[in-house]
């Protein structure tokens, strides 16, 4: 009696279950929606729910991010800080990287070396502030003041700490002293965002953070942290206003619960989506993915310094690990055909990138020879470190190549950790891996990258005297045909001694909404939202 | 009755303090929030003014000894990536953790009470049943399975509600069915056994032949007797609901106290939390004596200890 | 956390079937408690005896990878023929021969835990009730804490200082499931402890220890196999959870939990590989639940079967 009541209501229940997860859409080719109903994502009342204060007829668009933005202190920004595309939407900085990776003016006009130690920076005249300030030298002098004083300690300071100086010439000129002669000033001048100096000296440094005032094309409106920030049209922005008058950032940590939004309309593009959840994006009638392959290179980083004693200081294993992994597989599989297989340490269309160097081919024969070479015959064990949620690619890449290294005899232990406990291996002498999994950014700048092989690095794995002359020389070189060669020698001496074995160049893909028009993913993360238009509602 | 509370009140600050020492020594010991904070490219003299800046510099005991001494003028000190008080940050996540939790909370109750009585008083049939087994399931069904599939049906198959997000109503209906499948089975099962063993009881038997009426055996005496264990687990999940639905939050982008406190930890941002251990214990203790101050007015026979 | 919430449904579970049993007739009620332990040996037999035999059944190697054939969905499902019974997952593991040693693996490291935590949560909460007092209070206020502290933190700390290991994990796992045995414990004894025959007891001149073990400890255990019962599910899904961040099941060992949280992202286009480690998690905790349900009825001195 009583147990075929609970048997049936059990078996009642599974059903229901396995009914639930029916319902779901499992063919990736058949669109989640109904073709009957016709843009549900415009028709649907799009989230009632967030508060707006446009009417009813502007245009909101809504972007879902999985980082939690925490503050609207620009004191973060300027590498990849928690809040940085938000704030990059308020605050503009002096030059600007394109999608394309280059250098272009912002806030200034112009710039030049005008001696070896002092660059001169026109500005760009007739801008206001948000709050009706001017724009002029005097913000920039207080900007970088700010930025570079030691006792605000923003961690942009050790990119720029070069200037020694800086001088207002007169109200739209201003000249950066610096203590050596720096030709990556115009690139590092845009992670300084400038703020307005009477603003700031009026309500306090906290009075800008909980009320962010610049000279960007969106002013702030309201920000809740973890839930949202909403930003508006700044009506006297200089470059002309944008098309669309508000937009939401909602911070929407899990992955599924992203797509799921997008595909049930309440977010119109949502960053970083997973590789296995692209089928599901592109399988939606209303949506398609966009994606920009990144400024960066995912590696296997090599402690190769003898006094740490690792058996990857011998460079034959190094080559050997080189040849047994099998990046196009791994490509394929987990990078769902997005970014590229990569076989150094700058990606293509970056300055110095050189196309004639191929990664090593999969061989897995070769790589047992060397190991034999090498006093390997029977294999070894090293240790591969490994952060989950940092990379696109992470911890999957890391298993797989696990799985393959083992084929050759190699029995890597991946230690797959959260990215604080990760990161102290790359920066503390203390913590040693014999691997790494990490993916060094350019930011479009090839030193930026290159710097992680030289003695000149803190942190540096592997000494090699040529590569740090060459280094060194590409740094303060103002020729760029010699700067390129430098960096053409340096990939060849790394192809040769492996280092890093390279392994892939990430991307970064994006859901959109078809209703977006003119969104171009930009290559380090940023949302450019200048050229975004939305569709007219039906 | 008021020496009882005076001095469990006596001991909120030790468990508070306790806790603290805990949390501060072992959130030490996972690693330098210099590291996670500055870029790889650092400079050495960055981090050490870093360092000197946020007081890890210093031996241990002092720092501890800073902390307390800053504690007691309501100070919790400053959030790394919010740039403002790490009380604050706590505080500001408050509102939306007690809208889900405390929704959450009092359907559970309701429900509970309404469908444990029922289960209790149809012991054995197709209902009782049926609940009992949901029960068993919602105990060991993983949140984020069952969340996730209520957005795809709900919301992207049948737009009928929102995925996530923080706003109307509607925005409340999936997480809370969610967390009312680990809420709900504890509250039901909980009430019915209790109505269950009521009804058992001589005393009953004996109001039964009182002549009292159904309605009158049931509000009187099960309703009053199945009170005092349903407030008791109420108080523990008001406790722990406020740190623990981290799987819930997450997958609802709900803005939630415990995916603040995972996120403080995963970032290192120790002050953050630092406060939010602070809030939680406080509210941990003050939520189970509430629970034993009002079992012991519904029932004084109850003397809580 | 989430166990603790449990706490009270746990420990009522066990009265509710106590109290349905008492006023039922004895045959009927022998009868049914044979059904339950046959129902709930067989699931348990057959999900240990699978976990046992992983080796011999598992049609693959459960860590071998396949990456050109990834999320294969299962054989029922697919059009096409296809080598994995129960599909393969993100790096074209067999699926089956996962769970068979996922299963192993969860069982293990879950009695383990349980194990464990149910030792230390029942003295801490046995010595609380029975003595009350100053040792009391801090146990019950140690409870309190426990509940307030992020077992992440733990995690984290115990996988930074002594990395990823199944002994760490337990650990782990132990330390955030003691406070349930505890209160529950902490309640029961108090309860007991006032009974007339206990009382008596003492009257008689009997040590605390022989109360203790002859009247508080043998009353008390019904519930605690209780709770050991519902924990199993619990800990598989705080396991899941960590192993999210790597700081459970060292990869690519498979576990019911970590194979949970490597299909989390993948539900809306492979739900297998989430779904069918839960359906695995659901039948053993039904299974565990039955059996030690109908274990506590034999070991239950008051309702113990003749």
């Amino acid at each position: 009696m009583r147990r075929s009541k609970i048997v049936s209501v059990t078996a009642i229940l599974v059903a229901s279950l396995v009914l639930l997860a029916a319902c779901v859409p499992t063919a990736p080719g058949v669109p989640a929606t109904a073709p009957a109903q016709p843009a549900p994502s415009t028709a649907v009342p799009a989230q009632p729910a967030l508060p707006t204060t446009a009417p009813a007829a502007s245009k909101v668009i809504r972007i879902a991010t999985a980082q939690g933005c925490t503050t609207m202190s620009i004191s973060l920004a300027g590498g990849m800080g928690p809040c940085e595309i938000q704030i990059h939407q308020i605050f503009e900085p002096l030059t600007w990287r394109t999608v394309d990776g280059k250098i272009v003016p912002l806030l200034a006009t112009s710039w030049n070396m005008v001696d070896q130690n002092d660059w001169q920076v026109k500005l760009r005249q007739g801008v206001k502030f948000q709050n009706g300030e001017d724009f002029n030298a005097d913000a920039v002098k207080f900007s970088y003041d700010k930025a570079l004083d030691p006792k605000n300690n923003w961690p942009i300071r050790s990119n720029i700490q070069l200037i020694d100086r800086v001088d207002t010439v007169d109200n739209y000129t201003v000249n950066f002293h610096t203590s050596k002669p720096w030709p990556d000033f115009p690139f590092f001048a845009a992670s300084v965002y400038i703020m307005p100096p009477k603003l700031t000296q009026q309500v306090g440094d906290d009075g800008l953070i909980a009320n962010p005032v610049g000279t960007g094309p969106f002013q702030f409106v309201e920000f809740v942290p973890g839930d949202h920030l909403t930003l508006k049209a700044f009506d006297g922005y200089w470059g002309g206003r944008v098309k669309i008058d508000q937009v939401v950032w909602r911070i929407i940590p899990e992955p599924a619960t992203r797509v799921a939004s997008l595909q049930a309309g309440e977010t119109d593009i949502a960053a970083q989506i997973p590789m296995d959840l692209l089928p599901v994006v592109k399988g939606d009638a209303n949506l398609h993915v966009d994606f920009a392959n990144e400024q960066v290179t995912l590696q296997l980083f090599m402690d190769t310094l003898p006094a740490n004693g690792s058996p990857v200081a011998d460079k034959r294993v190094r080559q050997a690990i080189d040849s047994a992994i099998d990046r196009d597989t791994i490509w394929k599989a987990l990078m769902g055909g997005v970014g590229a297989v990569n076989g150094q340490m700058l990606t293509p269309g970056i300055f110095g990138y050189d196309p004639d160097i191929k990664p090593n081919p999969y061989d897995p024969d070769k790589a047992k020879q060397l190991l034999a070479a090498a006093g390997y015959p029977n294999g070894l064990k090293l240790q591969l470190q490994c952060p989950v949620g940092k990379y696109l690619v992470d911890r999957d890449a890391c298993l797989a190549i696990k799985d393959q290294l083992a084929k050759v005899g190699i029995d890597v232990q991946a230690n797959i950790m959260e990215t604080a406990a990760w990161a102290p291996y790359l920066q503390d002498p203390k913590k040693r891996a014999d691997m790494i999994y990490v993916g060094w950014y350019s930011y479009g700048n090839p030193a930026q990258a290159m710097q992680w092989f030289s003695k000149t690095q803190a942190w540096h794995r592997w000494e090699n005297d040529q590569y740090d002359q060459l280094f060194l020389d590409a740094k303060t070189n103002t020729d760029d045909k010699a700067r390129q060669q430098d960096y053409f020698k340096m990939a060849e001496i790394v192809k040769e001694e492996v280092p890093s074995v390279f392994l892939m160049q990430q991307a970064a893909p994006y859901g959109v909404s078809n209703r977006v028009l003119n969104f171009k993913p930009h290559p380090i993360q940023y949302i450019d939202l200048l050229h975004v238009d939305l569709k007219a509602p039906k | 009755m008021n020496r009882f509370i005076g001095k469990r009140l006596l001991q909120l600050p030790f468990s508070v303090l306790g806790i603290t020492l805990i949390v501060f020594v072992l959130i030490r010991m996972t690693g330098d929030p210099v590291v996670l904070y500055l870029p790889p490219d650092a400079t050495q003299e960055a981090r050490a003014q870093l360092t000197r800046q946020l007081g890890l510099d210093q031996p241990l005991p002092v720092q501890y000894g800073v902390f307390i001494l800053n504690l007691l003028h309501g100070d919790l000190g400053q959030s790394l990536y919010y740039k403002k008080p790490a009380l604050d940050v706590v505080v500001s996540y408050i509102p939306a953790t007690l809208q889900l939790m405390g929704t959450a909370l009092i359907v559970a109750a309701l429900l509970g009470m309404v469908l444990g009585l029922t289960c209790a008083f149809w012991k054995g049939s197709l209902f009782d049943t049926f609940f009992v087994t949901l029960s068993v399931f919602g105990q060991a069904m993983p949140s984020f399975w069952l969340g996730i599939m209520l957005i795809l049906f709900f919301a992207v198959n049948l737009h009928w509600l929102p995925a996530s997000g923080r706003g109307t109503w509607a925005n409340m209906v999936l997480p809370t069915i969610t967390l009312l499948m680990y809420l709900l089975p504890s509250t039901l099962l909980l009430v019915r056994s209790s109505a269950i063993e009521i009804l058992a009881e001589d005393f009953l038997t004996v109001a039964r032949a009182k002549g009292l009426s159904q309605r009158a055996i049931l509000l009187r005496h099960v309703l009053k007797n199945a009170l005092n264990p349903t407030i008791s687990s109420l108080g523990l999940q008001m406790g722990s609901l406020m740190g623990g639905a981290i799987v819930t939050e997450t997958v609802f982008a709900w803005p939630g106290l415990g995916r603040l406190s995972v996120e403080a930890v995963l970032s290192r941002d120790f002050s953050v939390v630092q406060a939010a251990v602070v809030v939680l214990a406080t509210w941990v203790v003050l939520s189970n004596l509430l629970a034993d101050v009002a079992n012991s007015i519904i029932d004084p026979r109850l003397q809580a200890g | 956390m989430r166990s603790m919430q449990r706490a009270f449904a746990l420990g009522s579970l066990f009265s509710w079937r106590k109290q349905a049993e008492l006023a039922e007739a004895r045959p009927r009620r022998k009868r049914r408690v044979v059904l339950r332990l046959w129902v709930g040996g067989t699931i348990v037999l057959i999900v240990a005896m699978a976990g046992l035999l992983a080796p011999v059944l598992a049609p693959r190697d459960p860590t071998a990878q396949d990456l050109l054939n990834r999320m294969k969905p299962p054989a029922f499902m697919s059009p096409r023929p296809s080598p994995f019974l129960l599909g393969s997952d993100g790096f074209g593991r067999d699926i089956l021969s996962r769970i068979l040693y996922g299963v192993r693996v969860s069982l293990v490291v879950s009695g383990s835990a349980i194990l464990v935590s149910g030792v230390c949560g029942t003295l801490l909460g046995l010595t609380a009730g029975y003595y009350e007092g100053m040792a009391g209070s801090i146990i019950m206020r140690l409870a309190d804490m426990q509940l307030a502290f992020p077992s992440m933190l733990l995690a984290i700390t115990v996988v930074g200082i002594f990395g990823v290991s199944y002994v760490n994990l337990v650990i782990v796992l132990a330390v955030s499931g003691w406070v349930t045995y505890a209160r529950v414990v902490y309640g029961k004894t108090r309860a007991l402890k006032e009974m007339p025959y206990v009382l008596a007891a003492r009257a008689v001149g009997a040590t605390h220890a022989r109360i203790i073990r002859r009247h508080i400890l043998p009353n008390a255990f019904g519930v605690v196999i209780v709770i050991a019962t519902l924990q199993v599910g619990q800990m598989i899904l705080l396991e899941a959870a960590l192993s999210f961040l790597g700081l459970g099941v060292p990869p690519p060992d498979p576990s019911l939990g970590s194979m949970l949280s490597e299909g989390r992202n993948v539900l809306a286009i492979a739900s297998w590989l989430a779904t069918i480690p839960g359906l695995v998690i659901v039948t053993a905790v039904l299974g565990v639940n039955f059996l030690g349900d109908g274990l506590r009825e034999v070991l239950d001195p008051r309702t113990r079967i003749q």
